[in-house]
């Protein structure tokens, strides 16, 4: 494995603070809480951000893989600046959800699971967003898009790349 | 005790066992993948489905591994339910498992396979693509043939609560779901290999049993494991006078259904080990082959010429913590009655390093299997009291037990054994001890020895003989009772279960031991009942 | 027509900022949790909730005060807000958690208190990022206020309440996932018996799990009081205000509050607003993708989990999902069979093995490859599913669509096989008449079609 990661200073106090939530015998219930702090520090969970988690919570690690490989959420791999996922659930494809990934993926020049050459977009697909009365939805990283057209796809790619 | 419906017959059990395991007291089989008596429950093969009277008239489907006996339930093990459940089950089991029972090394003792046989529809519905994940190495003796695998995860619950290691575990999701190690944290702990026993399909294997005979080729005898004081029971695998494998047997008291990885592969030492196949004797200051009684003659004359010379008890004999009890008696007996000694040593080897798992399964420091028992054979006397009968001239001639073939001698035991005048040593092969004695006679390893051992919580247990020692090496005891039977004392019949009724009626704490109480569990000393469990 | 309820989704003063708790103190807010823990024993409050007739809004339609009465009597004991929506078709927990964040919390503490509980946790699913962030918010501020932490409005309670988000699993949704979840483990669900959440839940100790809805009802019986909210709704079909969620290929998508005597038909063309583009409908999934679909010719039906149950369907999470004629059912149902296969969690054989095989069935007959024996083995290995699994997911979005939908549509799926290809058939010869099939029965079995070639299929 490569050289062990470790949190920053500050996200070590925000590690501290997601830990006092849980009794002290119980610290790995912070595992997935603390997961998602890995990914934010480091933009995908690698093994050795899996060994940090572990080490933090006092547990062997393949625990914490067994956690980070379940979980759709956790990127195992480096992902691009900006995250789309197309819900893909039957109520989004009743509204064309279709068309919206195929839009996507033309635009981007990528498939599925793919991330552009310059390391900007990863295209995805996601499972119900719980947002069907407003489909189709796209995920941009922590936003929520709703009513997704093709034109609107236009629109917030031209958004992103304005920063 | 408790009485229970199955399939409308009633039958006594006793409360509060679980399910599978009290119908298999009945010698009934519910066929089950996920459960394994040393383990918690955990329900998730569905392969134990059966169907319980959940209200007076009404059945529901229930786990049962999952299920404590209480009075008055009511099972129904053949029903249509039931029965169609464990077909789905064995479908939805086979559908992603390749067909390669002819290469897989499960094969003959595969639970899948034996089940399939009795559950299994016969054909296969499926004509998707099979998923095929490839295979791992997970640790030093284990390699995971991810395709094979059922999901039962009796190993990822074997490490977390047996070993308490926690080196396996389920990664990804779903149908992708595999047993893994992390990265560089391979399954290495001192258990590692119960894994493959405990598997139920070929997916986890011991390298070491790869690509080995078919398991029906082999002979099995129940012995215990010469590896440590805990004396781990084992049965041993067969073929050709070669232990192919080792299995930990059942003993609950003792080592529950596991062993330890070194316990487990310590047969190659035994085995590998270049053995004696003749006596030698000291010619012209060189150790020579002889034939038994050339080197019966040159032992019985160098002891009498020790005996002849002065002081009252210049001769003493050494015990060995490998031999059995009966061996170490005879030895003591030989030591008094022939060589009218008081001087009885017990040969010891530094101890190693001792080790308790999270469920209290114990590997012991003293890297001997039968210290205590030989011990208790010998009499208090120890090793650094005969090296220091050698160096102040009281000992000049010397019987040893030999045959331990992790024993060095250091520095200062060869010197003062080659102070001595004559030196007999029973060994294996030719060892530090052997090259200093006058006459070796080739003994047995202890897969060859028929007798008792007692373990380290006093627990006399049996080894049977897996196969006779090679070429002319002879049982320990034999040549014991030649050498006595030379020098005009009758040390009695050859018979272990006879030695051990002598044993019974002269040593303190062995009153009342018999080869049948022993039985295949074993039996404690000192009358103290059965003490605490060791295995986990 | 049923008259439609503003009180779930009373909407909030114009400009207001749902987390924003001095605007939710202004409207009257926490006003029930002063209610419950000045005025009322806990024995009073377990009451309140079992006279309400409330049942839980998770989508199993479980009494809420019998699971309260179950909760087994050790401490501590410990509270989860399951707000894992991600049943799809559900959409009615997103709305309360973006605009009535206080609402849930006051009911999270009005729970832990009428129990005992004094630590408690609103999983939230990790997708809602914004959500999180206003709950995590909302929570400081009750905190703030000393709505919680030591002490709660001087009464000697103690009560803390954490987020714990999740990461996207639709498995964390089980109750006993969900606590296997909060635990750090694989969220695989628990056994049951022995490990109902009320007797051996969270760390060993009883537990309540409640889902968000819930816990925001509990503030309205709470804030009304258990008489006039048991007016609402029918005890049968359960108390109280319900949230529908219509979405699919109606013409006004949304969350609707009604009682749960409406009728779908009212949902569809009354509230809704009718089928898009002037279609006709060809079927409905009325609780959530698990719940089984009804035809056009069913939808008739008060929205109860009762009604809906004798139809042979569920109530569930009042998530409805329309579909137009132009709908392939073939399509729809390898989508909610994807979905399946997608979230088992893979730690029972028959979910883990038996889902994704028909997932790969469904597939293959969608792309013209389907075989004539394949609806059978379809029906087959739903029959080997049901009721064998730790938990009921793999047979809800697991197996009910796939009977459901295959048996109902069946003449769709039958033309795709007989053509080789995805057709559409007009809508007419795509689907059976109830009195074409028997009535789809809740507990294990296979179907018998009452048509001619059913029979001939065996």
């Amino acid at each position: 494995m490569a050289t062990p990661l470790e949190f920053t200073e500050a996200t070590r106090e925000r590690a501290a603070e997601i830990l006092d939530r849980y009794p002290d015998e119980y610290r790995k219930s912070a595992v997935v809480p603390l997961l998602h702090l890995a990914q934010e520090e480091w933009g995908y969970v690698s093994p050795e951000a899996m060994a940090c988690v572990a080490r933090l919570i006092g547990c062997s690690p393949v625990k914490v893989a067994e956690i980070a490989t379940f979980y759709p959420m956790f990127n195992r791999e480096p992902v691009g600046e900006h995250v789309l996922a197309v819900c893909h659930t039957l109520p989004c494809a009743l509204t064309g959800c279709g068309s919206v990934f195929d839009h996507l993926s033309e635009k981007l020049g990528i498939g599925l699971g793919e991330t552009t050459a310059d390391g900007r977009f990863t295209l995805r697909k996601s499972e119900c967003l719980a947002a069907c009365d407003r489909g189709p939805v796209l995920l941009v990283n922590r936003r929520l898009h709703t009513h997704v057209s093709p034109a609107k796809v236009d629109e917030i790619l031209a958004e992103l790349d304005k920063g | 005790m408790a009485t229970i419906t199955i399939d409308e017959k009633q039958y006594t059990v006793e409360e509060g066992r679980n399910l599978i395991d009290a119908a298999a007291d009945l010698g009934i089989d519910i066929p089950h993948f996920c459960y394994h008596p040393g383990l918690a429950p955990d329900g998730n093969c569905r392969m134990c489905l059966t169907e319980m009277e959940i209200r007076p008239g009404q059945f529901g489907i229930v786990t049962s591994c999952t299920i404590r006996i209480k009075d008055g339930m009511n099972f129904r093990f053949n029903s249509p339910a039931v029965l169609d459940n464990r077909k789905g089950i064995m479908e939805f089991l086979l559908i992603n498992h390749p067909l390669d029972c002819p290469w897989c090394d499960q094969a003959g003792e595969c639970k899948l396979q034996d089940h399939s046989f009795d559950h299994g529809r016969g054909h296969s519905r499926f004509v998707e693509t099979k998923r095929v994940p490839p295979k791992k190495d997970l640790g030093p003796h284990i390699t995971l043939y991810t395709t094979r695998c059922i999901l039962c995860q009796r190993c990822t619950r074997f490490c977390d609560e047996i070993t308490g290691t926690s080196e396996l575990g389920v990664v990804q999701m779903g149908s992708k779901s595999e047993i893994a190690t992390f990265e560089d944290v391979p399954l290495d702990n001192k258990m590692s290999a119960n894994v493959a026993d405990i598997c139920p399909v070929g997916a986890l294997v011991t390298k070491d049993f790869l690509y080995k005979p078919r398991i029906w080729h082999y002979e099995k005898v129940d012995t215990v494991c010469p590896g440590c004081a805990t004396g781990c029971n084992t049965t041993l695998e067969i073929l050709h006078q070669k232990v192919y494998r080792t299995k930990p047997r059942h003993n609950e008291e003792v080592n529950g259904y596991w062993m330890c990885d070194e316990g487990r592969f310590c047969y190659h030492g035994w085995q590998d080990v270049d053995r004696m196949k003749a006596p030698l004797k000291r010619v012209d200051g060189e150790l020579a082959q002889a034939t038994w009684p050339d080197a019966m003659d040159a032992a019985v004359s160098g002891i009498q010429a020790v005996l002849d010379g002065e002081g009252d008890s210049a001769m003493a004999v050494i015990g060995s913590p490998v031999a059995t009890n009966e061996e170490n008696y005879l030895l003591r007996r030989l030591g008094a009655e022939a060589f009218g000694s008081p001087w009885t040593g017990l040969d010891r080897k530094p101890d190693g390093e001792a080790w308790t798992s999270k469920s209290g399964f114990h590997i012991d420091a003293d890297k001997t299997p039968n210290t205590r028992g030989a011990r208790d054979m010998l009499g208090a006397g120890s090793l650094e009291d005969i090296l220091r009968g050698i160096g102040d001239g009281s000992i000049r001639g010397l019987y040893v037990l030999g045959g331990d073939i992790g024993r060095t001698l250091s520095t200062e035991e060869a010197e003062a054994f080659r102070k001595l005048e004559f030196l007999v040593v029973h060994d294996v092969h030719r060892s530090d001890l052997a090259e200093l004695a006058d006459v070796v006679f080739p003994g047995t390893i202890p897969f060859e020895k028929n007798g008792t051992m007692t373990n380290g919580q006093g627990r006399v247990q049996r080894l049977n003989p897996a196969f006779p020692p090679p070429g002319g090496a002879r049982e320990d005891g034999a040549i014991l009772r030649y050498v006595g039977q030379r020098m005009g004392v009758d040390l009695g019949g050859t018979d272990p279960a006879g030695v051990l009724e002598e044993i019974a009626g002269n040593v303190e704490g062995y009153a009342g031991l018999t080869y049948d109480l022993i039985g295949d569990q074993g039996a404690m000393t000192g009358g103290e009942g059965p003490s605490e469990a060791a295995g986990g | 027509m049923a008259a439609p309820l503003e009180i779930l989704t009373a909407p909030l003063p114009a400009e207001t900022d749902p987390g924003d708790i001095d605007a939710y103190l202004a409207g009257g807010g926490y006003g029930a949790v002063r209610k419950a823990l000045k005025s009322m024993s806990q024995a009073e409050l377990i009451e309140e909730i079992n006279a309400s007739g409330i049942k839980g809004r998770g989508g199993a339609g479980f009494s809420t005060g019998m699971k309260w009465n179950l909760c087994a009597d050790r401490f501590p004991r410990y509270l989860c807000a399951n707000a894992d929506e991600s049943e799809p078709g559900s959409f009615k927990d997103r709305l309360l958690l973006e605009s009535k964040p206080h609402q849930i919390i006051e009911g999270m503490i009005i729970t832990s208190y009428a129990l005992g509980i004094n630590l408690g946790y609103i999983y939230i699913r990790g997708e809602f990022f914004q959500i999180i962030d206003q709950m995590e918010a909302a929570l400081a501020d009750a905190r703030k206020h000393g709505f919680l932490g030591a002490d709660i409005l001087d009464t000697g309670y103690d009560l803390e309440l954490y987020v714990h988000p999740g990461a996207g699993a639709y498995i964390c949704g089980e109750e006993t996932g969900l606590i296997e979840s909060l635990e750090g483990n694989r969220p695989y669900p628990r056994l049951k018996p022995p490990y109902f959440p009320a007797a051996i839940g969270l760390w060993g100790q009883p537990t309540i799990v409640n889902n968000v809805e819930t816990m925001a009802q509990i503030t309205t019986i709470v804030d009304m009081g258990a008489e006039a909210y048991k007016a609402i709704g029918s005890e049968e079909d359960t108390t109280g205000p319900r949230l529908f969620g219509l979405c699919g290929h109606v013409n006004k998508p949304g969350i609707y509050e009604y009682d749960s005597e409406v009728t779908l038909r009212e949902l569809i063309y009354d509230a809704a607003g009718g089928i898009r583009d002037g279609n006709r409908l060809k079927g409905v999934i009325p609780g959530g993708i698990s719940a089984p679909i009804l035809t056009p010719e069913e939808i008739d039906t008060p929205m109860g989990f009762g009604a809906l149950g004798k139809l042979g369907s569920m109530g569930g999470t009042g998530g409805i999902i329309v579909m137009d004629e132009t709908t392939s059912m073939v399509d729809a149902l390898l989508n909610a069979s994807s979905f399946a296969a997608h979230e088992s969690c893979g730690q029972c054989t028959p979910c883990r093995e038996g889902v994704p095989w028909m997932n790969d069935i469904l597939r293959r007959i969608r792309n013209g490859q389907g075989r004539e024996e394949d609806l059978d083995l379809l029906l087959d290995v739903c029959k080997q599913i049901h009721g064998h699994t730790v938990c009921v997911f793999g047979q809800a979005p697991g197996v009910w669509p796939v009977r459901t939908i295959l048996v109902k549509y069946w003449p769709e799926f039958r033309a795709c096989i007989e053509r080789k290809e995805l057709v559409v058939p007009p809508l007419e010869e795509s689907y059976l008449r109830p009195d074409q099939y028997e009535h789809i029965p809740p507990v294990p079995g296979n179907f018998r079609l009452k048509t001619e070639e059913a029979d001939a299929a065996g």
